[in-house]
């Protein structure tokens, strides 16, 4: 291109690039914002043309006497009228079921039918979101058999993110529906009601109804609460429950069948020491062995490190919150009453915390800006009496490195008494609101926009089968605990926890309560993070942190829609309660 | 009539033919990189929307109220916003004129003055999140602040400087100033050093001693790289977000919100995008606002 001597002015030169810029825009919206239309207007509803002859016969007998004769004749009129009707389309659930034993069966000739019917395509990739510390639980050496079955014409790629990363990839997902992943391992189960209304979680119920992965029947069913808890939502199954992730009460038995231990607890206090059953015991526990100054390596403290303590409870943004819904659900409340009127004000639920920051006086100050990052290797050091946590505690406490290790037991958490006064210690276990709280688990979820969804689903399924997810679970390096009923029965789980621990966990389901299962749920929560974080950590009265989440909550469920709300509510509190709890639960 | 390659070819041998052709492209993928983004960015700001509402066009338009409740009502989000000013105004002062001190002592040359140099420019090397994790470690109430407070003190010191706003702001600061006054310092020593020779010795010869120098010959010489290097630094500060979330041990800093921590809660948290761009918006208003004084301010001198 020759100029031909001409200069063109900067001015110009910019009005022309304006221009275009402009035309452009304009274009790329008209382009965009139609090609968003073409992509997303939703598909009338599907209907039937038919065409419908009605042919109606009319007779006439016609007698006609001819002469002598009678001539009997018949006429025959024909009239036919065409209709076009147009019919919504019912689907008809024409589930054909796929033949084999086991879970694991129907998956593996399911793969064979996809396989006849060219819906696998060689080079296929299913592709697994996890967060890194579950990343070993999808390693290819559990899936040989499925891979086999599929001919070596399926491969398997892990894609980590840090569990915090998940969500908002979840939603970058909803945004693009670009069939990122196959499956996601979902780090919190109460994050199911979000991903179905973002539309990014699979309805399983289809492929449940044709491969049967005996969720609820069977000798290796699921705890129905927990179950329904990480994937059912206004009625229908979005995802499976991978992970038990309930919270026990481990303690150091040295200390608590010590009779010196024993004799200088009782007689401080009145009463026998014991694990904590009660939240009174709780916090004279965290009192009587709050011991700063405590020399390494005593009887109490095994560690290299002066200090010892009776516990440590989460005080840090997002951690706290399990500690805090733990206390909650112990008065009987949950967080929403029938009508999803917050109960955070209610009298017990203000006591409760209020004991919470009693018992926080006597907590370690690194329990102020660490979590269980600091808390387990703690423990495991042997400078915790007690801890409530996840039972992954107890695969730490055998490890060699361990002080504590053969010194671990586990019980329930405690709780406030069903009667009386809520102060009362030294009553049974049967007279207290126990209750088995699932802080986070996670939640194996369909992609929707995943380019092989029934392949994808037959791989979630191979996952939680029996025999597959019990070998899944006992992988050391992973961190997710048994969730099925057979994984309790694990040989290994058996030796690493004991099978005391393990009947407890067990029994624990029957006392399960879950976390907020709303949509809307992060909002709830981080508005009951900050407030809480504020009045525990001393920047806001407690009575005013709460006052300000029962107002704030209540300004959610207004702009979400409380009769949507009170419904999906009322789905958590008939279902996925503990048929121990449920009727210890004031609503 | 002519034909349609030779009215494309006088179009291309055009001004506006060569224009297009030159400007056209980088136009082009400007639109979709940043123009769409940001249309959308605007409109969302005018809705309530969330990804669980379906798509960004079903989500009613509010007329505004987003802005007008974070303007009057939201006061989580004013104290962000108050935050994230306060906070700029003293980091940026501070990193300034440590900047300049430091660059002023380094303009001269003296044996070892090249590793001093290095010495000096290496936090500003270190990833912001790298930075946010060391100073966590450092504030620890077990750590060396307080161990080396003791010291100076004779006296047990126990400061939980990561659970208390004051504190934290503090360690914020003080995490800040470590990590960008090497920046402050190397536009600092590039404006001194580009000072013609002849000017300084000019004002020697004059009688002017050394401060009187600095201060009024060279100073007044590296006002606009000074500038241009507060206006860079300043933008930078608001958006300080790596090391709180690192001394909230990787979690949600409730303690000191700022504006991008709220930005991240109602955005990735909270799900509320619509209302997030809302916010989002007001800040780089006001940021524009502040740049364009301060370059008309360059550009008028």
């Amino acid at each position: 291109m020759v100029m031909k001597g001409e200069k063109i002015s900067r001015r110009k030169a910019l009005s022309t690039a304006a221009k275009v810029g402009i035309t452009a825009v304009v274009a790329g919206v008209v382009a965009g914002v139609g090609g968003y239309f073409a992509g997303t207007t939703a598909a009338p509803a599907k209907t039937i043309e038919k065409t419908v002859t009605t042919t109606s016969l009319k007779e006439k007998t016609v007698t006609k006497t001819v002469g002598a004769a009678t001539v009997t004749k018949t006429l025959e009129r024909t009239k036919t009228i065409t209709k076009t009707v147009t019919a919504p389309v019912t689907p008809t659930p024409t589930v054909v079921k796929v033949p084999g034993a086991t879970p694991k069966e129907r998956v593996l000739n399911g793969l064979k039918i996809l396989l006849k019917e060219g819906k696998i395509k060689p080079g296929t990739v299913i592709k697994i979101l996890t967060p890194p510390g579950a990343a070993a639980h999808f390693d290819k050496k559990y899936f040989t058999e499925f891979l086999e079955a599929a001919e070596g014409k399926v491969d398997l790629k892990i894609i980590t993110s840090p569990p915090e990363g998940i969500y908002p990839k979840m939603t970058t997902e909803s945004v693009e529906k670009a069939g990122a992943y196959d499956v996601v391992a979902v780090p919190e189960i109460c994050l199911t009601p979000e991903l179905v209304e973002m539309g990014v979680a699979l309805e399983l119920d289809e492929y449940i109804a044709k491969y049967d992965p005996e969720l609820y029947t069977g000798p290796c069913s699921y705890p129905e609460a927990v179950q329904k808890s990480a994937g059912l939502y206004k009625g229908k199954t979005y995802g499976f429950n991978i992970d038990y992730d309930v919270w026990l009460t481990h303690y150091r038995v040295d200390i608590y069948t010590d009779p010196e231990i024993r004799k200088e607890f009782e007689e401080k206090y009145g009463y026998p020491l014991r694990p904590p059953v009660t939240w009174k015991e709780f916090r004279d526990q965290c009192e009587f062995f709050y011991r700063p100054d405590e020399p390494p390596h005593t009887k109490l403290n095994l560690s290299d490190t002066p200090g010892f303590y009776g516990t440590w409870e989460y005080k840090v943004p997002y951690w706290e919150i399990y500690n805090i819904e733990l206390r909650w659900w112990t008065t009987g409340w949950p967080f929403f009453d029938r009508e999803m009127k917050p109960t955070i004000e209610k009298p017990e639920v203000v006591k409760a915390f209020k004991d919470m920051l009693e018992a926080h006086k006597f907590q370690p100050k690194e329990s102020y800006t660490s979590y269980w990052d600091v808390a387990y290797p703690w423990f495991i050091d042997g400078k915790m009496a007690f801890y409530i946590s996840w039972t992954s505690l107890l695969k730490s406490c055998a490890t060699p490195a361990s002080k504590v290790k053969g010194m671990v037991k586990v019980d329930f958490t405690p709780g406030y008494p069903i009667w009386g006064d809520p102060d009362q210690v030294g009553i049974p276990r049967a007279s207290v609101r126990t209750v088995g709280f699932q802080a986070a688990s996670h939640v194996l979820i369909v992609d929707r926009y995943s380019k092989n969804p029934e392949l994808a689903y037959l791989f979630a399924q191979f996952f939680v089968s029996p025999e597959p997810s019990t070998r899944i679970v006992e992988d050391p390096a992973g961190y997710f605990e048994p969730f099925r009923m057979c994984h309790f029965r694990s040989k290994v789980f058996e030796k690493e926890w004991g099978p005391e621990a393990l009947r407890i966990s067990l029994d624990n389901y029957d006392y399960y309560a879950p976390q907020i299962k709303l949509p809307g749920r992060p909002r709830y929560v981080d508005i009951l993070d900050k407030e809480m974080n504020a009045a525990i950590h001393g920047r806001k009265s407690l009575e005013s942190a709460l006052h300000t989440i029962a107002t704030e909550w209540e300004k959610i469920t207004e702009e979400i829609g409380r009769d949507k709300l009170i419904k999906l509510w009322n789905e958590v509190l008939d279902t996925c309660i503990g048929p121990k709890l449920k009727p210890y639960l004031k609503v | 009539m002519k034909s349609i390659a030779k009215r494309l070819s006088d179009f291309l041998n055009s001004k506006r033919g060569i224009a297009l052709v030159l400007m056209g492209p980088a136009q082009f993928l400007i639109f979709f990189i940043a123009i769409i983004p940001f249309i959308l960015e605007i409109y969302l700001s005018f809705t309530p929307w969330s990804p669980t509402m379906g798509s960004i066009f079903n989500a009613p338009i509010n007329w505004g109220m987003n802005y007008v409740k974070l303007l009057t009502s939201d006061f989580r989000y004013l104290t962000a916003l108050g935050r994230t000013a306060l906070f700029t105004v003293i980091a940026v002062s501070m990193e300034l004129l440590l900047g300049i001190g430091l660059a002023a002592l380094v303009d001269k040359e003296f044996p070892g003055s090249g590793i001093v140099f290095v010495l000096l420019l290496i936090p500003m090397m270190f990833m912001p999140v790298v930075v946010g994790l060391d100073f966590y470690m450092i504030f620890q109430p077990i750590g060396p602040v307080n161990h080396i407070l003791s010291i100076i003190s004779g006296h047990p010191v126990k400061i939980d400087w990561l659970t208390n706003e004051f504190t934290l702001f503090i360690a914020l600061l003080i995490t800040d100033v470590w990590h960008w006054t090497p920046f402050m310092f190397l536009i600092t020593l590039c404006g001194l050093r580009a000072i013609s020779p002849n000017i300084v010795d000019a004002a020697k010869t004059l009688g002017a001693s050394e401060w009187q120098i600095f201060r009024k010959v060279k100073l007044p010489m590296i006002r606009n790289a000074l500038l241009i290097a507060v206006a860079i630094r300043a933008l930078e500060s608001t958006k300080i977000y790596d090391e709180l979330i690192m001394f909230a041990a990787g979690r949600t800093n409730y303690l000191y919100e700022n504006i991008s921590i709220w930005t991240y809660i109602v955005n990735c948290v909270q799900n509320q995008i619509g209302y997030a761009s809302s916010g989002a918006l007001i800040v780089l208003l006001i940021i524009a606002i502040i740049t364009f004084k301060l370059i008309l301010k360059l550009l008028t001198r």
